[in-house]
Order: structure tokens, then C-alpha cells, then sequence
């Protein structure tokens, strides 16, 4: 019997030692086995971190920001009021949470803080009432780290504990913290530039602007209502955390509110959106920080909406202009 | 559960520890491996275990009949009744839809309204594989080459051994039951063979077969007509070294899982394509089947010992068998009617070198050898498009863009990656040939360590140009 377990144990040790080295030199040569299943959004990141050039500009929030801002247009736009290169970034992501946005300060920036920072203050990151709300699958899938993992992971939903340690171990976040013992999810190849601002174009993106209506949505009205009254204080402290970081890297951190479709408004549960609307402005008055709220500002037309909070290519780039004139007053300072 | 898929990957280290931990207790090593088996097999539909022990009890009740039983008439009554079961349940589940629709297709032909009722029934995974096991068990008793075995745990796992049950190799009652008996363990050395096993069969499924299917052989059995002559005969080619490089590889896994775990399955490939006479491989190629079909079918019939036509009838009629058992279809008859003639006539050249005193040797000068070779691959593989089409129509389409010089459409561009690998496959058939031996002396050199990087290495290499999981041609069967 020992003859066959120590062989077996003798041969595991060498495809774990070729497993560990492939893995952690993935990173250094762009290494991957296959494209990792996250549209692309993530190696925007990747390539956040690996570009020289300082950002001036970083948008972050859900599928709704991510949506909204164009990277090119308010480039081009931006170049062409200030007179000089403007490098600019949209890094949101799809089910986006506040502990995600926690993590892009503290470890995305790290090395190369924006000039501004721009997160989507909409219900939909804060306060969504969504199942992935507070604790994302999102988070604990490409972001946790193993220690978070390890201390939290008796309060964490049981059901995002196999992506937890599938993503610690085998996920694209493992080569990122090179912290990987075995990885499957690699690939070889170019990623071709896409117009849209990220390396990859969500297919979602690309749809038509679709005539909406509030019976033709039933899941949007199932996944995106704003529900809770009592907004939570992990938030609150996250919120104050980035805060916090931002005005230590000299970052300016900006609040911003996309307008989503104004029929989504009677869908939401009574007070719930005045609630958190309230919560907002109080924390970014007490953390100093602009709240543009543009749900009461702005009215896109119909046409340029994808669905309720999405908007269409044509409602992007109508947006992505509308912002670069905020945006400027503080590009503009010193 | 495929043998290239992450589910096997945890499945089968789970069963080799098991089975090395349980190796003193021989009962429970062996009912835990029986019991393993069928587990792997109820991955695809656990229906179908009831037709394995149904194949499984009534040629375990035959086989003690037969033992017991002299009387001439017995012993036949029983034969038939095992050989009734047996082809009762392939022709239920393989053939009855083809032979349905052939009547029907013969009514129409002359007139009457064809309407038959037809079944489809979905094939159970390799039916054809271990009706022909247990049918071996009861034929050999019959021939009083072997006695019934006094373990119906061991038979059960004679027929249920999970490296071989879905596509061979078919392995023989009279080879694999003592070995069961014996309760072997792997040494040291059968560990790194196995091994190396699985890694080449592993190679030669993943990275040559499924490749060569993707880039070469579908793109062109699936529209022949955007083809040319050169298009045609690299999706010929490509076909060709896809069916060998998956039933090879899946046989060689096989081979190797089964060695890890202590047993060894016979032979079924022996680089065919190296063949100098259409005899030669068809002892090459797929040996476990074609031995079978020799022992239980061609000798029976009378073999060689006729005349030139018996001979002859013999040869067609068992190779009409060997067709027919490939699938549920004319083309395959028209395949095996095919092999047939290639080998009556490759026999009766072989006699007439014979009776000039020329027969090949292996000094033979390389010109020779090689010319040989490259005569007796092209001769089988012209018999290759028959298999491989779904009908005349689609064959006609092939043979026409055999004739075409240049391709009818832009779509038919022939990808570089699928020539490199077909040359690579050539590569890998010529050194093996030669230095096969040599190879799996260095390998067994290897420490265990070097041998699990090596192994991780081809599990990253299958990982980056294939997607998991894909299926085995020969599950069909």
C-alpha cells in the first residue's frame, strides 16, 4: 500500500509546484488559461493598473454607470476644453458594491490615485435591496482577499462561500494578489480595443434603445427596488473610508446620481428613495464631498434608455457630454 | 463523466486512493471499485445500469449453466439464450430504428404505403462494448476454453470495470477474471506507465483529435462542396488521424487508469498507420475488436481452413459484422464490405509474393518499407469518407470535390493550425513506431515529482486549446 500512496503523494507534489509557478508568473506574462468569465470588466482593471499614464479621471459604480459614461467621449471632450491629453477610466461593474469601491481605493489606487474620482451615488449601489446587498457575490467571487475571507466567512451568506474559495484560489483575483495556488481561468491573446471605453464591450451595450414600459419589466422590479428604510452603517463607514483615502492621495471624490428612467420611481417602496436620498446628502456634507444629483436635474429622453437604469449608446454619449461640464470646474483646479 | 473533464479529475484520484487503502480486504477493495463503476456510469443515465446487470446476471447464470451442463442440446439451448439477450438488447437499442426505417424505406420502394412504428431510443454509452464482454464469458465456457467463474463479484466486475465499459477496450473473461482473482496491486512501476498512459492518451484526444475535428474534418464533411482536391484530402487526412487519435487516446487512458489501479487491459492500438499491408492493420487497429470478431465469428464460420472462396466469404462476412457493429447505418455495412474486399485482395497478393518467395521483412531496403506504408494508408483511408458521411448524397459531395481543383468558396481555406497538427500527428506515428520503447523507458526513469509537472504541464497545454469535457467519437458505438 505505501509504495502507490507515496507515489501518488510524490506526483501530486510535482503538479502542485508546476501548478503554483505557472500561477504566479501568469500575471508577469499576461498569462491566462482561458477569457475570465466577467465580460471583460475586470481586465479593464487590469490594464488600469498597468497603464503609465496617471488617470485624471475614474468613474466607478454598477451596471448603470458603467452604462452611462462613454471613457472616449469624455476624453475627446475634455481634450478639446482643456487644451491638453486627459486620460480617463470607467471601471464600474456590474453588481458594484460599496465594499467593492472600498477595495479599488485601497488597492487599485494604491499605486496610481486618480485626480478624480467620480462613484455612482444612485439607490442601485447604496441601497438597491438587491440579494447581493450587503455582502456581493461580486466582492467575495474577484475581490475578498483571504483574510477577509477567513474572518468573515462565518457571517457571510453560505451560499457565496464556494465562490469565495473558488475565487481566492482559482479566480482572476488570485493572479492579481498573486496569492494563487491553482488557476484554470487564463488565456493567451490580444484584447482588442473596443470604442466603447473598455477593453471589452458588455453585450450589453450593444442593444437598441427598447420602447419601456413598466409592465414589459417585471424583473427589473423584482431585482432593482429600493426598500430599506434603515440605510446600513457599514455603508456609512465605507463611504467615510474612501473619503478619507481619497483626501489623503489628494483625490477628489465625487457623488454622482445618473437619472434613471422616471417610471422606475412609483416602483419603489414608500419614502425609501426620499430615505436614502436624505442619508446621502447628510454622510457627503458631513465628509465634505460633491453630490450631484441629477435625478431632479436632468430628463433624458425616452429613447435614450436601455431599460430603466441602462441607458442606450445614444443616451451615453448624450450623458458622457453632460458630465465633462461638471466635471470641468474641478479638472480645472490646481 | 468523461475521462478529459474535472469531474473525472477528482473522481479518479478519490477511487485510487480507495483502492489502495482497501487493498488487504480483497472483498471490499473489489465491491468498492464495482460499486465506483457504476457510479461513473450512472454519470451519463443510471437507467442504463439495469441493462449492464441484466447483461451481467443472465451471462453469469449461463456461464454456471453451461459449467454445469454436458448435454449437447443444453449447453446450445443456453448459448442462445445468452446470444438471444445479448443482441436482443443492442438490437433494441442500436439497430431497431435502422432496421424500421429500412423496411420502411423498402415498402416504399415498391409501392406500399411505409409506415412502421418506429422507436427512438436514446443508445445507451458502450452497450456494444460489454454485450460483446459477457458474450466472450458465455462463448468461451461454450468452446470449453474457459470454466465459470466461482466470483459473481469478480464477473460483475469484469463487465463493469469503469476504464473500459463505455468504448473498450473489450476485454476478455478469460484474460481479466484471474487477474481479478489474484487481487493484484500496482507496483511503483505500473504507477509511472499508467500514468504515461493517460498523459499520451490524454495528448493524443485533446490536443490531435479534437483539434484535427475542429479545424479539418468538420469544416469539410460539413460542407464538401465548398472543397477542392487539396481541402478535400486534408479533411480526409485530418478525419483520419482525428478517429485514430481519439479511440487510440481513449483506449491508452483507459489502459493507463486501469494499470493505476492494478489491472492491465490488453493492447487496442498498435500504431496502424505504420502498417505495409491492409492485413497488417487491421492488427493494428482496434486489435481487441477485431481479435473478438476473429475468435467468435471468422473461426467459427471456418476461417481459413476452406477453400479460397470460403475463405473469402468469411473474411466479408466478418467484416459485414465488424461494420454493422460500428453503427446503425449503410454506410457502415458499405464500410465493412469495403474492408472486406481490401483485405481478400491484400490476402491474395500477400499469397502471390509468397509463392514468389517475396514476402516483406523487416530488412527490407526503406524505400520500400516506406512506399509500402504510404500505399497501404492511402488505401484504407479511401474507405475513411464512407464512415464518415451520412449518406450517398454526402458521399457523392465528397468524391466530387476529390475532383475539383480549386475550392468553390473562400470559406474553404484550410487552417494552418490544422496542418501543422496533422504533421505533428505523422511526427508522433513515426516516432512512436521507432522510438516508443525508448520513450517509456525514459519516462519510467522519471521521479514521480518530474513525472507530476509533466502532467500538469499537459493538463495546462489541454486547458489552453480546448474546451472541457468534450465527448469521445466512440461513445456512438
Amino acid at each position: 500500500m505505501r509504495p502507490a500512496l507515496l507515489f501518488f503523494l510524490r506526483f501530486s507534489i510535482g503538479v502542485f509546484l508546476l501548478f503554483a509557478a505557472a500561477n504566479l508568473c501568469a500575471q508577469h506574462f499576461h498569462f491566462r488559461w482561458h477569457q475570465v468569465p466577467n465580460h471583460g470588466y475586470l481586465q479593464v482593471v487590469h490594464d488600469f493598473q498597468q497603464n503609465d499614464s496617471p488617470a485624471d479621471l475614474v468613474f466607478f459604480g454598477t451596471s448603470a454607470m458603467r452604462n452611462a459614461i462613454v471613457p472616449l467621449v469624455v476624453k475627446e471632450h475634455l481634450q478639446q476644453q482643456l487644451k491638453r491629453p486627459v486620460e480617463v477610466w470607467n471601471l464600474a461593474l456590474p453588481g458594484a458594491t460599496p465594499e467593492i469601491a472600498r477595495f479599488y481605493v485601497d488597492h487599485i489606487f494604491k499605486d496610481h490615485p486618480p485626480r478624480i474620482f467620480v462613484i455612482e451615488a444612485a439607490p442601485f449601489l447604496w441601497d438597491a435591496d438587491r440579494k447581493n446587498h450587503p455582502d456581493s457575490e461580486v466582492y467575495w467571487r474577484w475581490f475578498a482577499s483571504w483574510s477577509d475571507l477567513l474572518c468573515r466567512f462565518r457571517t457571510m451568506r453560505r451560499q457565496d462561500l464556494p465562490d469565495a474559495i473558488h475565487g481566492r484560489a482559482w479566480g482572476a483575483e488570485a493572479l492579481w494578489l498573486q496569492s494563487g495556488l491553482l488557476g484554470h481561468h487564463f488565456s493567451t491573446g490580444p484584447h482588442p480595443a473596443q470604442p466603447w471605453g473598455g477593453v471589452y464591450a458588455p453585450e450589453d451595450l450593444q442593444k437598441q434603445p427598447q420602447k419601456l414600459s413598466v409592465q414589459k419589466q417585471p424583473g427589473m422590479r423584482e431585482g432593482l427596488r429600493v426598500g430599506s428604510y434603515a440605510l446600513s452603517d457599514v455603508w456609512r463607514q465605507d463611504l467615510q473610508h474612501i473619503a478619507e483615502v481619497c483626501a489623503r492621495e489628494n483625490t477628489q471624490l465625487i457623488l454622482l446620481h445618473p437619472p434613471f428612467y422616471p417610471a422606475l420611481r412609483p416602483l419603489f417602496a414608500e419614502g425609501a428613495y426620499e430615505t436614502y436620498l436624505d442619508w446621502m446628502q447628510e454622510n457627503a456634507n458631513q465628509l465634505q464631498v460633491p453630490f450631484l444629483n441629477l435625478q431632479s436635474t436632468i430628463r433624458l429622453q425616452p429613447s435614450m434608455y436601455r431599460d430603466f437604469i441602462h441607458y442606450a449608446p445614444t443616451g451615453a454619449n448624450w450623458f458622457s457630454q453632460y458630465v465633462c461640464n461638471l466635471l470641468l470646474p474641478y479638472l480645472n483646479q490646481p | 463523466m468523461v475521462f478529459n473533464s474535472i469531474v473525472f479529475l477528482l473522481f479518479f484520484p478519490s477511487v485510487f486512493v480507495g483502492n489502495t487503502l482497501l487493498a488487504r480486504w480483497p472483498v471490499v477493495r473489489k465491491s468498492f471499485l464495482l460499486a465506483a463503476s457504476y457510479f461513473f456510469y450512472a454519470q451519463w443515465d443510471y437507467r442504463f445500469l439495469f441493462l449492464i446487470w441484466l447483461s451481467t446476471l443472465v451471462d453469469w447464470f449461463v456461464g454456471s449453466a453451461l459449467g454445469r451442463e454436458q448435454r449437447p442440446h443444453a449447453r446450445k439451448y443456453w448459448l442462445w439464450f445468452s446470444l438471444g439477450v445479448n443482441f436482443g438488447l443492442l438490437a433494441t437499442f442500436k439497430y431497431l430504428g435502422f432496421f424500421v426505417d429500412s423496411a420502411n424505406a423498402l415498402l416504399e420502394t415498391i409501392g406500399l404505403h411505409g409506415n412502421l412504428p418506429s422507436l427512438r431510443l436514446i443508445l445507451p454509452v458502450g452497450i456494444s462494448f460489454y454485450t460483446f464482454q459477457t458474450l466472450s464469458y458465455t462463448l468461451d465456457i461454450y468452446f470449453r476454453k474457459a470454466k465459470p467463474h466461482h466470483s459473481a463479484l469478480d464477473f460483475a466486475l469484469f463487465v463493469g470495470f469503469f476504464p473500459q465499459l463505455v468504448a473498450g477496450p473489450i476485454v476478455r473473461a478469460r484474460d481479466f477474471l484471474p487477474q481479478l482473482a489474484k487481487n493484484p496491486l500496482p507496483k511503483r512501476e505500473d504507477l509511472s506507465l499508467g500514468v504515461y498512459h493517460v498523459l499520451s492518451g490524454l495528448f493524443k484526444k485533446v490536443v490531435i483529435a479534437d483539434l484535427l475535428g475542429h479545424d479539418l474534418a468538420q469544416p469539410f464533411y460539413s460542407q464538401p462542396d465548398h472543397f477542392g482536391f487539396f481541402g478535400a484530402m486534408s479533411g480526409i487526412y485530418g478525419f483520419a488521424f482525428q478517429l485514430f487519435g481519439d479511440f487510440a487516446g481513449y483506449s491508452q487512458m483507459a489502459t493507463g487508469f486501469a494499470l493505476m489501479l492494478g489491472f492491465r487491459l490488453p493492447e487496442n492500438f498498435r500504431n496502424p498507420f505504420m502498417a505495409r499491408n491492409n492485413l497488417e492493420i487491421w492488427r493494428r487497429w482496434h486489435i481487441t475488436l477485431l481479435t473478438w470478431m476473429r475468435d467468435y465469428i471468422y473461426i467459427p464460420l471456418g476461417g481459413s481452413r476452406g477453400s479460397k472462396a470460403q475463405t473469402n466469404r468469411n473474411i466479408l462476412l466478418t467484416n459485414l459484422f465488424s461494420g454493422i457493429w460500428h453503427g446503425a447505418g449503410w454506410n457502415f455495412l458499405l464500410w465493412g464490405l469495403v474492408d472486406g474486399i481490401t483485405i481478400c485482395l491484400s490476402r491474395a497478393y500477400q499469397q502471390m509474393r509468397k509463392t514468389a518467395g517475396f514476402l516483406p521483412t523487416p530488412q527490407d531496403p526503406s524505400w520500400m518499407i516506406w512506399s509500402q506504408r504510404f500505399l497501404t494508408f492511402h488505401i484504407w483511408l479511401l474507405a475513411m469518407p464512407i464512415f464518415r458521411t451520412r449518406n450517398l448524397e454526402h458521399l457523392s459531395q465528397v468524391g466530387r470535390s476529390l475532383t475539383r481543383l480549386h475550392p468553390t468558396s473562400t470559406a474553404a481555406a484550410i487552417p494552418s493550425r490544422g496542418l501543422l497538427l496533422l504533421a505533428l500527428a505523422l511526427a508522433m506515428t513515426i516516432i512512436s513506431e521507432y522510438q516508443g520503447p525508448r520513450i517509456r523507458r525514459f519516462w519510467l526513469q522519471l521521479a514521480p515529482e518530474l513525472q507530476g509537472m509533466a502532467c500538469a504541464s499537459l493538463l495546462g497545454l489541454c486547458g489552453l486549446l480546448t474546451t472541457e469535457g468534450s465527448p469521445f467519437i466512440y461513445f456512438q458505438f
